[in-house]
């Protein structure tokens, strides 16, 4: 029950944290390689474009768990607080609704991967694991939706605000 | 029932076709569902009329976020991150100051100073306007400066952070137009300084108005030297990075790399201000930006495709063009269409949706479109500074603890200054060009 409470805290974060790691050091190993010993790698762009975008992917789980994903609040702010909450509900549901379609058509699309395999040129990577990125993501991401959903029912927690409030995030 | 509703949607128009893609984005949007939600049920009805297959919606969400350059940006955002919290932005506020400490509204000059320096480093406008932010608005209230005042000029120079290279916005704009990204940091290099001097002479002005002295410490060389002595990592970054990108040592993105490594480098073991907290932090900040930000990448690339299978970008050029073909007007459109659509989108989300739908008409006008990549960020830069959706304000908003209406009333002035830049580069897009042909020879 630990190690579950443990993956719930910590699970998207330490993936998306480690994912940029690796992706810094594949880059800048790369440039190691080219100027200090005159040997340029290519499999290191490959790995970094994997660590991109399984970090990428379940950073959009996690960013539910934060409720940081950007939402024009600006409309619906306008009505009163009974119908304000009412339509967070339902811009969820969609969500929802969009989350599972997502995450049905991520399966799709890997289960035709390993049909008919597909391999990378550099590495030869059996791209079917590379893509699994599509199916954590969306269905973690639909899973973090139902669990405020849960919270929310059963221990009162806010719809809208995360408990451990990190900044807002923009580029 | 579906059947029927295909059937209907066959017999539309295109330009009705496309209206209910927009109209069901725009609703979406309104209803509070996040932005890249939003896009793909506008996609997912445009897949549904034109009757293709769901599953490149899904393969889509891939390849849009395949291409290697954008690693690039969280890689930039990783590396601003470390050297705020590093405190090279602290160092970089106080060479500002040696040099100009002593001038009529020193603290909001130091400030602009600032910012358009750790623009140099960072290819973000939020970790510019939070890093320098962080450092000068307290000292700016210490020093008795109205805090909307303080927080209005972060806000403002803050959003230097896209223009001056290396630049996130540019990057994207880069892979999204199919441009040479070194090129385009190189056009904004000009843009750029102008920027920080009109925002310079604004600051002054307001500062002259309301009676802001200086530190009062006079300037002497000694103490300029000592600044610069212990700023000199921090002095050392953008020639590394942009030099580095410059002479061809490395790429775009091996520069970001290069600049994640020196910035922590130089907090670990010369500053020793970093600590793993401080790291496990900056990660943080980098997840969540790809997470509630870049994700737009995988919706955006199918969305694309639809505008273009739709002909939306022939619809709009139609349009438009009945309106105006002087290249100058059109881009003044532009502006305003993107400013009033940056008030509700991000600028990463505003460029990817917008370039493919906008570049081919304003490129028939014979408009270059390096020239248009900086109008496009500048307009970008206008809405960091617009509520609701203004980053920037709400940054500043968060240093200053006031509410983000004053703060965005105090940053009128400076969002006028941003609207010269815009129409003086839209009269003369030349100012941009300039500099990337010296430099490569001319080109396209």
């Amino acid at each position: 029950m630990r190690l579950f409470a443990l993956l719930e805290k910590r699970l998207e974060e330490v993936i998306a944290g480690v994912g940029v790691v690796i992706m810094c050091i594949m880059v800048f190993f790369q440039v190691v390689m080219r100027y200090v010993f005159s040997l340029p790698t290519s499999w290191s762009d490959e790995i970094a474009q994997y660590c991109m975008l399984w970090s990428v992917y379940l950073s959009v789980s996690w960013a539910v768990r934060e409720r940081a994903h950007i939402r024009v609040m600006n409309f619906i702010n306008l009505f009163p607080l009974a119908i304000k909450n009412g339509l967070v509900v339902f811009s969820d549901f969609i969500w929802f609704v969009f989350g599972v379609f997502l995450t049905w058509h991520s399966v799709t699309l890997n289960l035709s991967y390993w049909k008919d395999p597909y391999f990378s040129p550099a590495l030869n990577i059996d791209q079917k694991w590379p893509y699994l990125c599509l199916v954590f993501g969306f269905g973690l991401m639909t899973l973090r939706l139902i669990q405020i959903y849960y919270r929310w029912w059963f221990y009162g927690d806010s719809i809208l605000e995360s408990s451990s409030k990190e900044e807002t995030p923009h580029a | 029932m579906l059947e029927f509703l295909k059937d209907y949607a066959y017999e539309m128009s295109e330009l009705s076709q496309a209206l209910t893609v927009f109209g069901a984005m725009v609703i979406a949007i309104a209803l509070a569902v996040p932005i890249p939600i939003a896009v793909s049920i506008g996609t997912v009805i445009g897949y549904f009329m034109l009757d293709l297959d769901f599953a490149g919606i899904a393969n889509s969400m891939y390849t849009g976020v395949e291409p290697f350059p954008l690693i690039t940006v969280p890689l930039f955002v990783f590396a601003g991150s470390l050297m705020e919290q590093g405190g090279m932005a602290r160092r970089i506020v106080n060479m500002a100051e040696s040099l100009i400490g002593n001038v009529t509204g020193s603290l909001g000059l130091v400030a602009v100073l600032g910012c358009a320096f750790f623009a140099a480093l960072s290819g973000s406008g939020p970790a510019t306007t939070a890093a320098i932010g962080a450092v000068m608005i307290p000292s700016m209230i210490k020093m008795r400066y109205d805090p909307a005042f303080g927080g209005a000029i972060a806000a403002a120079g803050g959003a230097l952070g896209s223009l001056i290279p290396p630049s996130n916005l540019m990057i994207i704009y880069g892979i999204v137009a199919e441009q040479s990204i070194p090129r385009l940091f190189l056009a904004g290099f000009i843009p750029g300084i102008l920027a920080t001097m009109v925002l310079m002479i604004t600051t002054y002005i307001i500062a002259k108005r309301r009676n802001y002295v200086g530190d009062g410490i006079p300037f002497t060389w000694p103490r300029v030297g000592e600044a610069f002595y212990q700023g000199i990592w921090a002095l050392i970054a953008p020639i590394v990075i942009l030099g580095g990108i410059y002479s061809g040592i490395f790429t775009p993105t091996e520069a970001a790399s290069v600049a994640v490594v020196y910035a922590f480098i130089i907090g670990w073991f010369a500053y020793r201000e970093l600590t793993f907290e401080g790291i496990v932090h900056c990660l943080k900040v980098t997840a969540m930006i790809s997470g509630a930000v870049l994700i737009i990448l995988g919706p955006a690339k199918s969305f694309g495709e639809l505008m273009s299978l739709m002909s939306v970008p022939d619809l709009i050029e139609e349009g438009l063009t009945g309106i105006t073909e002087n290249a100058f007007l059109m881009l003044m459109i532009i502006a305003v269409i993107l400013i009033i659509t940056g008030m509700f989108m991000e600028s990463i989300a505003q460029i990817i949706l917008l370039t493919p739908l906008l570049l081919p008409l304003v490129q028939n006008l014979g408009v270059h479109p390096i020239a248009f990549g900086i109008i496009m960020v500048i307009a970008c830069e206008v809405g960091f500074l617009t509520p609701p959706v203004g980053a920037n304000l709400f940054v500043a908003a968060r240093i200053t603890n006031l509410g983000i209406d004053r703060i965005s009333i105090a940053v009128l002035p400076f969002v006028f200054a941003y609207l010269v830049i815009l129409t003086l580069i839209a009269a003369f897009p030349e100012i941009t060009t300039v500099v990337p042909n010296f430099f490569y020879g001319k080109f396209g």
